[in-house]
């Protein structure tokens, strides 16, 4: 299990180095940092032998550190096409009052370029006990079962599966119920929506030896308003979401990006909790890896 | 899209995409030759309507007295709103408005008010149905929310496009080539061909039987036009595929406005989002910009009235109409969408949930237009 861990300064990476000892417990852990002059650097270098020797003290994980001159995003994009990792985890700065100014404007730019599965780490968290997993029925579902069916049983934490039904009828022969039903009676009633997300949590099971306990839950409103509200009441310590496919030209990903409405962003730009893009490595990460 | 709302692609969803699916997207792999003279037809009938209107309302010496009451922006929004309910359509109403300031019944403000009204009335149809399926003992319609949320958002950017139309009315001047001042209808072929007509009218029927007799010609031509227009039967699995085209707002606005453009009716063209699910469902966030692009593009009958006309100051009035709109659907949708979209959503659901609350609503939907016009 390859993680790569960076973040624009030292204590936004002690965030990400408080998280991530949470689940890699025998991972090789690379610590990137990205420097502007030698002053930064030396002062970086000083810091990440701290962190270093807290990971290693507090996990068994093999800790290296490099260091880059550049731009964090480039630097660490740069280095996800050099070698290969399963899991980039960055800490990222949030902005007192303005979530969506620039400091995180770094992590969704990483976010939508690289092709590996990316954890974004704001504010201070301590602890990793309620996992949040958002599926939508589209391809990306396995991916964030897997992924965050993996880091959950990693860390032992409790999960439940989020579906929100963002759908309102249209004509008069729609069913209404459907729509306002919740995930027990949307599996009770065999609708598409309950067999889903009981495969779903049949899926989950299988892969992670998950407890009884996880929850399906189904929220009726605007998908990223109910993503959001529902991180925030469940008090869970993790966003899981199924990330877009990295376009393989800039040309492409641009235009996607002008038509497509990219949820992952949305959620990284209006949430403060932590948020695991799943994508599909070349290299898939497995719960067995760790 | 990679979490939330699109519906939940199964086998049957989805099948192969053959060229069968294709049908309906591919419009020029035959000629519709009947559709195509149906068009010119409804058009021709259409402008005949509008001079049938013009003639009566010329003629009715009263007429112009009893609209005098009509001779501000209030009033006229009152009118146009009210009578959109008698014709269950907006269109007729806005062509019929810019017919009578032509014949002078009713001055500059008015139109722009009566063309306002008419589509704040037209978006109210859908809920006043809805509630007489309610009260028919069905459940709450399943329709009404997008009734609901069209109503919403007309309103909603007709406000403040009211007063900036009216700002550029006075300011501007949008130059249209081919019409100009002395391009009287008098000395037109077309003329020629309605003048003994009109003439035949004026002397055998009396003055509001030819304006009643203009006012039908133009709702038949008008759904004539409708019914003259492609039929865009899009087979579910060809949008089904690419769901998230229409995700972004920009995009849903976009094809909200292409797609009202050439079918030329609102309804028509949120009747072609059907199809993208099986189960009659939309995406909400994909909704409403959709009916925000559809609200630009609705103008172009009310264009096509005004150029039939010949009128330059009525095509103006209601280009810069249709411009007033088009910028603050625009400042809204690039500065304010996602609070907009937010605030309409929870209104629209708030007012679907309970049949008593619908009911007061649509009173008072009812009862304004009729306070604006006789205040």
């Amino acid at each position: 299990m390859q993680i790569l861990l960076s973040s624009q300064n030292t204590d936004t990476f002690q965030r990400a180095v408080d998280y991530t000892v949470l689940f890699a417990e025998q991972a090789a852990v690379t610590l990137l940092y990205a420097y502007q002059n030698d002053q930064d650097r030396q002062e970086a270098l000083d810091e990440l032998d701290s962190l270093e020797e807290k990971i290693r003290l507090l996990t068994n994980c093999a800790v290296r550190v490099v260091v880059r001159e550049g731009e964090t995003k480039d630097v660490i994009l740069d280095e996800t096409r050099a070698k290969e990792y399963d899991l980039m985890v960055f800490g990222s700065p949030l902005h007192p009052h303005f979530k969506n100014l620039r400091p995180k404007h770094d992590a969704r730019q990483i976010a939508k370029r690289i092709s590996i599965p990316m954890l974004v780490i704001f504010a201070p968290q301590d602890q990793l006990s309620r996992v949040l997993m958002c599926i939508g029925g589209t391809e990306s579902d396995q991916v964030v079962l897997h992924q965050g069916g993996a880091l959950t049983a990693q860390a032992g934490a409790e999960c439940s599966i989020l579906h929100v039904m963002s759908q309102i009828p249209l004509r008069a022969s729609a069913d209404m119920e459907d729509l306002e039903r919740d995930a027990k009676s949307l599996i009770k009633h065999e609708s598409k929506e309950g067999k889903y997300l009981e495969d779903a949590l049949e899926s989950l099971r299988e892969r992670g030896n998950l407890s009884e306990d996880c929850q399906l839950i189904v929220r009726h409103g605007l998908t990223v308003e109910k993503i959001i509200e529902e991180s925030e009441r469940g008090n869970y310590d993790l966003i899981v979401i199924g990330g877009l496919e990295v376009a393989p030209h800039k040309s492409w990903q641009e235009l996607r990006e002008l038509v497509q409405e990219d949820i992952a962003d949305r959620v990284l730009a209006e949430s403060a909790k932590p948020v695991l893009i799943a994508r599909e490595p070349d290299r898939t990460l497995n719960w067995k890896d760790f | 899209m990679t979490a939330g709302s699109s519906p939940l692609p199964s086998q049957e969803d989805h099948p192969r995409r053959s060229a069968q699916n294709l049908k309906g997207i591919l419009p020029f792999t035959y000629v519709p030759w009947i559709k195509i003279l149906l068009f010119i037809f409804s058009l021709f009938l259409f402008f005949i309507a509008l001079e049938t209107v013009k003639t009566g309302a010329q003629e009715m010496t009263g007429f112009a007295r009893r609209l005098s009451g009509v001779d501000d922006l209030l009033s006229g929004i009152g009118l146009g709103w009210l009578t959109s309910y008698l014709t269950l359509s907006g269109s007729p109403i806005a062509a019929i408005s810019l017919t009578l300031f032509d014949v002078a019944s009713i001055n500059e403000v008015a139109t722009f008010g009566m063309i306002v009204g008419s589509r704040i009335g037209g978006s109210l149809i859908v809920i006043f149905i809805g509630v007489i399926y309610i009260l028919q003992g069905h459940d709450r319609g399943t329709s009404l929310l997008t009734g609901i949320l069209s109503f919403m958002v007309t309103g909603l950017i007709y406000i403040p496009a009211t007063p900036l139309g009216l700002f550029l009315l006075n300011r501007v001047s949008i130059p249209i080539p081919f019409l100009s001042s002395s391009s009287s209808l008098s000395k037109s072929p077309v003329d020629r061909l309605l003048g003994p007509i009109r003439n035949l009218m004026v002397t055998h029927l009396p003055e509001w039987v030819i304006f009643g007799l203009g006012v039908v010609l133009t709702l038949i031509s008008l759904e004539l036009i409708d019914k003259a227009l492609p039929e865009f039967e899009l087979e579910e699995n060809v949008f089904g595929e690419v769901p998230d085209l229409l995700y972004r707002p920009l995009i849903s606005f976009l094809l909200g406005f292409a797609f009202t453009l050439i079918t030329m009716s609102v309804s028509i063209s949120l009747g072609l989002l059907v199809p993208l699910s099986v189960r009659g469902y939309i995406k909400r966030e994909n909704l409403l910009p959709y009916i925000m692009g559809s609200n630009i593009s609705t103008f172009l009958d009310t264009v096509i009235a005004g150029l039939l006309l010949r009128n330059p100051e009525a095509a103006n009035l209601v280009l810069l109409q249709t411009l007033s709109v088009t910028i603050i659907s625009l400042l809204i949708l690039f500065f304010i969408y996602r609070y907009f979209q937010k605030a309409i959503l929870r209104s629209a659901l708030w007012m679907n949930e309970k049949s008593s609350r619908l009911l007061i609503f649509s009173a008072v939907l009812f009862l304004i237009p009729l306070v604006l016009i006789f205040t």
